[in-house]
Order: structure tokens, then C-alpha cells, then sequence
């Protein structure tokens, strides 16, 4: 009976450390920033589950950090995971070494670290995690925060390939339309250019002149019909270069221009003869007077 | 079969799927370095003391159970997140992508606490950083060479078995679930073997407002109208596509109009999804590309070009009566007119003679 009873509690404390080895456990944990000659900036004793106050850090400086796991079992796994907090959320784990005693550490200088950690001035979460088959459950220590400057120079571009989505559309500007003057102004001009007519018509109007040869031609068919060609002939010449400006082509006009000059021509030959005679025979007539 | 045969094969319009694992050989290493894939050496694998599965990674916690919510793609033309049961398990070698290739993708990537580790020797702390940790370890990515051509690169071929098929997950602290890999592989093979996800352009259509058919060639500043018509392939049969986010470009070595296409509404007698647009030419003549360059993840790349003219105006198609330049046709007029009247005047005029000898008298 007692043999059996010692039987039971042997087994009972055998799993009872089992139970204990499910876990893990970790103690004296500590977090110091070593600047680059060696001394150091700042540092955080850690007791488990609490985080420590915020780091910070240069780019030169170092990352010291040491723990002790209380359990028999070594762990597979224990590194602390550093998780960028902006939008990237980059991940960077740093192995810590463990000896048979079970203390470990590491000591991190990020100027020689992951490039991930000169991507700019950032603030990063600390996750101590430690794991191992041995043991089912992990353990997982938020460890704080720390923030890490970037280095003054070398810092490292973040690779990025193309973004495959709509790209922002495009409108054309188009070219303004051409300023142009005030009608009113161009409506002037309009007038002006007309004015020459009133000053003609108005000289005209004071020598009195007379339409005789034109009452003289109501008589003589023959040149009232060469009179009408030629004035006819000498208006249709304008209105085909109205029509050259509002819609017929070139060829044409010079069809219609080339019909209307040979007109033109030959009836006013026979007109100009007719005020050639008469003003021959008007300076004869004058003459004689004065004689 | 060395891997630039395979290569050949791709740049034929090939599809491939590879599956490697921790013994992952050299062949299938140089291959996938061809496509910008990186796997890692020899005899290591992905382990994760935290998302390891408690039934099938108990031993070593190198089966892990990723949750697609989470860790994966959120592509769906792919695999559709809501129709994954469950999370996803895997066994076997990491992977890394070149981040600067847009042709390729992970689909499915680690938890933040994984790494990748040698498998031998479980005993001694890993006491070095890993060479790739957390999301940087894609377990699945996916690429779309530029010819459509697909690749799928897996870094487990357990994750095909009919035990992680039929497998169900329990991750520590979390419920119990049904795997998801049945319908993940069965999408992305799909995916991987052209049966879904395939665009293609039916018909390209354009035409002066008001008009029917395409133009020899445009007129600047002419109001246009651009319609094209395109079909997608899945379940065994083209479909009409829909999407908001096509746009046309117009190009002369540049961009000139960049513009989102208005989908055509869809009916029950759709066969394809037309897109259209109105817009005004530039006010440049030239050779100009109705370009529409339609790349999306998941989808088979589109890329329809047509070239037309637009001309400029001709010295006839200016506005011809600007009010403004009335001054110029008066004058010109005045010039016409004038001469006829003093033609008139000239030729059949006189000064009364008689007045001018009384003066004289």
C-alpha cells in the first residue's frame, strides 16, 4: 500500500512538472542603449507582464539585452521581433543566444543591422518571444517601445515595384481662344473707313455734274448696249471676287474671271473710244471759244 | 529538364505550379530565381511556436495555421477570402519575393512571430537572425508574366495532401476550424491553370458624336465617343466583365486625356461589358494611341491599341465672319464698290460745259 501510495505521488509530481513545463518562464530581463564609445544612455529593468517606458536610440548606438529562462529545456526560438509603427509595418526579429545556464542575451548595433531599421526616423513595438518544441505554449513579452533615428547619411530606400490601379486622370488644357477687341471699336472703324464716301460724295455735289452723255446714250442703241456689257463685265468682276471671299474656289474664279475680263475688254474699248471722242470734242469746242 | 527549357515554356504562354519543400533540389531553386523568387537553403523550414497546429505540427510546431483574413492576398480574383473555411496550414520551405517585381505577388505569407529555420538539430537556440522572418517569408506567391503566362510557387507540397485536406486546425488559444487548403488549392490552381480570372477585348469601337462609323481620321477638338467591350473567363465560360476602373488614355508620346471608362449597366442579356466614354481631342494634331492598359492583380493584363489622326483645321474651316474685322471687309468693299461708282461717273459724267464758259465769259 505505501509502496503504491509513493507510486501515486511520484506520478503526481511527475505531472505536476509537466503542467509546469508548459510554459515558459523568464526572468531578469533587462533592455539597455549603449551609445558608441561604450557608455551607457539609458536602460529598463522589466518585470513580466509590464512594458517598459519608451526608448530611444541613434543610429549609432547599440541595443543590449539580457534575460535568463528559468525552464530546463532550451528554447528553439527566443528573439525579440521589432514591428515598425507606421503604415509599413515592418517586421524585423533579432536572435538573442542562450547558454546551457540559461541566461541570454544580444547586443544589437543598428548601424550594422537590418537595412529595415535605416528606412527613416521610426518609432518600433518590442516583442519578446520565446518558443520551443519542448514546450506547447509560447511566451510573449511586449517588451515597450523604442524609437530609432535614422542614420545622418547612407540611410536605405525601401524597394517597390509598380502599383497595378487606376492612375489619376489626365484633362487637357486647352489653348484659350484668341483675345479680340471690343465691337464697339471695330464698329468704329467700320464707320470711319466709310467716311471717304461722304467727303466725295460731297465734293461731287459741288462741281454739279451732269449726266448728259448718259441722257446722249438713250439715243445711240448701239453704244447704250456696249455700255451696259462693259458696267455689267466690270460688276460681275466684283461680285465673282465676293463670291472668291464668301465660298467658290480659286479654279473656278479664274474660269469666271478670265470670261468676264475678255468682255470687259472688247466693250470697253468701244465705250473709252466714246468719252475719248467727246472730250475731244469738247476741248476743240472750248477752244474755239476762247479764240 | 534543366530550368531554361522551363523558362521557354513560360514565354510561350506556359502555366506552372511549383511546389517544393524543405529537400527543395537545384533545378527548381535556378528556375525560380528566373522569375524573381528566392527560396531558402537547403534543409530549413518555417516554424512558429505560436500558430502551429497542435494535431499535425505537435512534434516540431512546423505546421503552421495561417489565417487568410490576416495573412493573405486580399485579391479576390484569385482567392476569394470568403470562401475559405477556415485557416490555412502549411508545411515546408519559406520563400521570399523581389518586392520590386510588380509581376509578382505573394498570395500567402507568414504570421509576424515565423521563421525560417535549419530542421535539423531542434536541441540549441537558434542563435543567429534568421535569413527571412514573419511577412517576409511568403509561403505562396503567384506571377503573371507580361504575356499572361501563370506561375504559382508554393513552398509546400503537403499543403496538397488529402491529410491537410480533410485535416482539422487547432491553433493554440483558438477554436477549432476546418482547414481551408481544399478550396485555397482549388482556387489557385484554377487561377494558375487560366480557368478564371482571363479578360479578354472583344471589340473596340469609336466615332464622332453624332456619327455611326469609325472616321479615316479626326479633326482637333472634335467630341468623340470610345466604347470597348470586354469578357472574362471563369467556371467554363466568358462572361461579361464588370469594373470601374478602366481608363482609356489618349497618347502622343505622352499622355494627353487620361479617363475613366463609364461600364455600360448590365442586363440578364449582357455578354460582355462595354465600357464608353465621350470626350473632346486635344487641340493638338498628331498620330495619336487610343490606349486602354487594364493591369490588375488576378486579372490576364489587357492591353488594346488603336491609332488614329487627328488633323488640324483646314485653311477653309476657320471661322470666317469675325465681327470684329468688319473694319477690313468694309474696306475692301468700299474699294469695289468705289470703283464702279467712279467708273460710273467717269464714263458717263460730265461738268455742265455751259456753266463753266459762263464763268469764263
Amino acid at each position: 500500500m505505501a509502496k503504491f501510495r509513493s507510486l501515486l505521488v511520484l506520478t503526481l509530481l511527475a505531472s505536476i512538472s509537466t503542467v509546469l513545463a508548459e510554459s515558459w518562464k523568464v526572468s531578469d530581463i533587462n533592455l539597455a542603449v549603449i551609445s558608441r564609445d561604450g557608455g551607457k544612455k539609458d536602460e529598463r529593468k522589466l518585470e513580466y507582464p509590464h512594458a517598459g517606458e519608451d526608448l530611444i536610440a541613434d543610429s549609432t548606438d547599440s541595443l543590449k539585452f539580457t534575460f535568463k529562462v528559468e525552464n530546463k529545456e532550451r528554447p528553439h526560438q527566443a528573439m525579440v521581433l521589432f514591428k515598425s509603427q507606421d503604415e509599413f509595418k515592418d517586421e524585423i526579429m533579432v536572435a538573442a543566444s542562450v547558454k546551457s545556464s540559461g541566461k541570454g542575451r544580444f547586443e544589437l548595433n543598428f548601424a550594422k543591422a537590418d537595412p529595415k531599421f535605416k528606412y527613416g526616423t521610426r518609432k518600433y513595438s518590442m516583442a519578446f518571444l520565446v518558443g520551443g518544441s519542448k514546450v506547447d505554449e509560447p511566451f510573449k513579452y511586449t517588451l515597450g517601445n523604442i524609437e530609432i533615428h535614422a542614420p545622418s547619411s547612407n540611410s536605405a530606400v525601401r524597394p517597390s515595384g509598380v502599383e497595378y490601379a487606376a492612375k489619376p486622370e489626365i484633362h487637357h488644357q486647352f489653348r484659350p481662344d484668341q483675345k479680340l477687341i471690343n465691337t464697339v471699336v471695330s464698329g468704329f472703324f467700320t464707320v470711319l473707313v466709310l467716311a471717304p464716301f461722304t467727303v466725295l460724295f460731297l465734293l461731287w455735289s459741288q462741281l454739279g455734274i451732269k449726266f448728259e452723255p448718259l441722257k446722249a446714250l438713250t439715243q445711240k442703241p448701239l453704244e447704250l448696249v456696249s455700255a451696259l456689257v462693259f458696267f455689267g463685265s466690270l460688276a460681275g468682276i466684283e461680285y465673282v471676287f465676293y463670291s472668291y471671299w464668301t465660298h467658290v474656289t480659286l479654279f473656278p474664279v479664274l474660269q469666271y474671271l478670265g470670261v468676264l475680263s475678255l468682255v470687259a475688254v472688247v466693250s470697253g474699248r468701244s465705250v473709252l473710244s466714246a468719252v475719248q471722242a467727246r472730250r475731244i470734242q469738247r476741248t476743240s469746242g472750248s477752244a474755239k471759244k476762247e479764240l | 529538364m534543366d530550368a531554361k527549357s522551363v523558362v521557354k515554356f513560360v514565354a510561350e504562354g506556359g502555366n506552372i505550379l511549383i511546389a517544393g519543400s524543405s529537400e527543395l533540389g537545384n533545378t527548381v531553386r535556378e528556375l525560380s530565381r528566373e522569375f524573381d523568387v528566392e527560396y531558402d537553403t537547403k534543409n530549413t523550414a518555417v516554424f512558429d511556436h505560436f500558430n502551429y497546429d497542435q494535431a499535425l505540427g505537435k512534434e516540431k510546431h512546423d505546421t503552421i495555421a495561417v489565417s487568410p483574413a490576416s495573412h493573405m492576398s486580399k485579391i479576390d480574383a484569385i482567392v476569394p477570402l470568403d470562401q475559405l473555411p477556415g485557416p490555412i496550414l502549411f508545411r515546408g520551405i519559406a520563400h521570399s519575393v523581389n518586392p520590386r517585381n510588380s509581376l509578382l505577388t505573394p498570395i500567402l505569407w507568414a504570421p509576424q512571430e515565423a521563421y525560417s529555420w535549419e530542421t535539423a538539430n531542434q536541441e540549441d537556440t537558434a542563435n543567429q537572425n534568421p535569413s527571412i522572418t514573419g511577412k517576409d517569408i511568403a509561403l505562396v506567391s503567384v506571377m503573371q508574366a507580361r504575356n499572361n503566362g501563370r506561375i504559382a510557387f508554393l513552398g509546400s507540397t503537403e499543403m496538397l495532401s488529402d491529410v491537410f485536406f480533410a485535416a482539422s486546425v487547432k491553433k493554440h488559444g483558438d477554436q477549432e476550424a476546418k482547414s481551408g487548403n481544399r478550396k485555397f488549392i482549388e482556387e489557385l490552381t484554377k487561377w494558375t491553370f487560366q480557368e478564371k480570372g482571363v479578360l479578354d477585348v472583344v471589340a473596340v469601337e469609336h466615332h464622332k458624336v453624332g456619327e455611326e462609323e469609325i472616321p479615316a481620321h479626326y479633326r482637333i477638338k472634335d467630341n468623340m465617343t470610345y466604347t470597348i467591350s470586354l469578357a472574362e473567363y471563369h467556371d467554363g465560360e466568358w462572361h461579361p466583365f464588370a469594373a470601374n476602373d478602366v481608363q482609356l488614355e489618349l497618347i502622343m508620346l505622352d499622355p494627353y486625356i487620361r479617363k475613366t471608362l463609364d461600364q455600360v449597366p448590365l442586363d440578364a442579356e449582357s455578354t460582355v461589358g462595354t465600357f464608353t466614354t465621350t470626350l473632346q481631342l486635344p487641340d493638338q494634331y498628331g498620330v495619336f494611341k487610343f490606349t486602354v492598359n487594364y493591369k490588375r492583380h488576378g486579372l490576364s493584363y489587357v492591353e488594346s491599341v488603336t491609332t488614329v489622326g487627328i488633323h488640324p483645321f483646314r485653311h477653309d474651316q476657320y471661322p470666317r465672319f469675325i465681327s470684329q474685322a468688319k473694319p477690313y471687309y468694309t474696306s475692301a468693299a468700299s474699294m469695289g464698290v468705289g470703283l464702279l461708282i467712279f467708273s460710273f461717273v467717269y464714263l458717263w459724267g460730265g461738268l455742265d460745259s455751259s456753266v463753266k464758259t459762263t464763268k469764263k465769259a
